[in-house]
């Protein structure tokens, strides 16, 4: 029962792993313009994260060595994090009321 | 008829009451709330003593801060500041010909709103108009011989009760309700607020260090701080305090940092200016 169980999630993973698309160049490439492009929209509104900065310079860089996979990773962990800056400033626009001393 | 009258002064209150409500906001009311719910608080600690911070706050750290002062850090800045402060411009002038007073005893009147141009102007940017005008280079706002000018310019102003003005213009309550958003408004990704340290965290410790309570906090600035290492003014703490919460910070001459001083030092209204002062 157990052997099966492990030879089931064994086969789970390795099928997520082949479904998953392999990063290359042009995806990584993609994944970068994306991400330059919704963080310079949080650079603008003035609510950029230094995470953002931090993960974007890397994932760049990681480019640049050729490692497309990191840097298509970190560059998609960038854009999340610059459209979550950008929801939090959104959300604020009305919640910074409820801190108000009264 | 009785009916018809009572319905129509009721009326009449319907229409009033949100009148009546918005003669009790405002920056006067604000002001009212802010130091009332300090005051409320934190009891124990008298008035005045809010300009001074963690130190009002946590009586081993006031011990040591009572030593550091007999010989205090920020003197240098005081001594270097009141140097370049007389100095003239090459074009013979001083600073203080740009200043009410000549200079003294105007810190806690800063930011100062100027109806001409529209906008806040912070005593740094003050300077940096001063220089402007004299054919001078801009200094950094944040430290350096900005903080040492203020430094000097804050001693002559020590004890001078904050009275910052908010004159009847639409454009200074809106400048001033921006810095008010700005203070209440979370960021960055731990997503804090300068409120959720210096209202809600108030007097908590964060490892070592003790939260400065928002009223008065504005009032020992420029600082020396032992973390820096030199003195720095209050847009340099704003910076810091950006970063502190992972959110990129605005442009040191920026109308964020502008509002958001005039904000808080509306807030010390009354309480005495404690500049420059000293923080771990």
């Amino acid at each position: 029962m157990k052997i099966r169980l492990s030879l089931a999630m064994l086969f789970t993973c390795a099928g997520l792993a082949a479904a998953a698309p392999a990063a290359d160049q042009s995806s990584a490439s993609a994944a970068l313009k994306g991400a330059d492009a919704t963080a310079a929209q949080a650079a603008a509104a003035g609510v950029q994260w230094t995470s953002t900065v931090a993960l974007l310079k890397a994932a760049h860089t990681a480019d640049g060595a050729g490692d497309f996979a990191a840097a298509q990773t970190q560059a998609q962990k960038a854009q999340a994090m610059a459209k979550l800056s950008m929801q939090e400033a959104h959300e604020q626009k009305s919640l910074w009321r409820a801190q108000v001393i009264q | 008829m009785k009916i018809k009258r009572y319905m129509v002064a009721g009326l009449a209150f319907c229409i009033a009451l949100p009148a009546l409500a918005a003669t009790h906001s405002g920056p006067a009311a604000d002001l009212n709330a802010f130091q009332g719910y300090f005051y409320k608080r934190f009891p124990k600690v008298p008035h005045d003593d809010f300009v001074n911070g963690p130190y009002a706050m946590d009586a081993s750290m006031r011990a040591q801060w009572t030593d550091i002062m007999q010989f205090p850090p920020f003197q240098f800045s005081i001594d270097n500041g009141k140097t370049l402060f007389a100095a003239a411009f090459p074009d013979g002038h001083h600073y203080a010909d740009c200043f009410a007073n000549g200079g003294v005893g105007i810190t806690g009147t800063y930011p100062q709103f100027d109806r001409k141009s529209g906008k806040v102007i912070t005593l740094e940017a003050a300077i940096n108009q001063c220089r402007a005008d004299h054919g001078q280079p801009a200094l950094d706002m944040s430290s350096g011989p900005m903080a040492d000018i203020e430094s000097y310019m804050a001693s002559t102003s020590d004890g001078k009760p904050f009275a910052v003005k908010i004159p009847n213009d639409p454009r200074a309550l809106a400048d001033y309700n921006a810095g008010k958003e700005y203070f209440y408004s979370r960021r960055g990704q731990l997503n804090f607020s300068c409120a959720s340290c210096h209202v809600q965290g108030a007097g908590d410790h964060l490892r070592s260090d003790v939260l400065a309570p928002a009223l008065g906090m504005t009032a020992s600035f420029p600082l020396y701080r032992s973390a820096w290492g030199s003195s720095g003014t209050i847009i340099r703490r704003f910076i810091e305090c950006n970063t502190q919460v992972r959110a990129v910070p605005a442009k040191p001459d920026s109308a964020v940092y502008a509002n958001l001083e005039y904000f808080l030092n509306y807030m010390n209204n009354g309480l005495p200016v404690a500049g420059p002062g000293e923080r771990p």
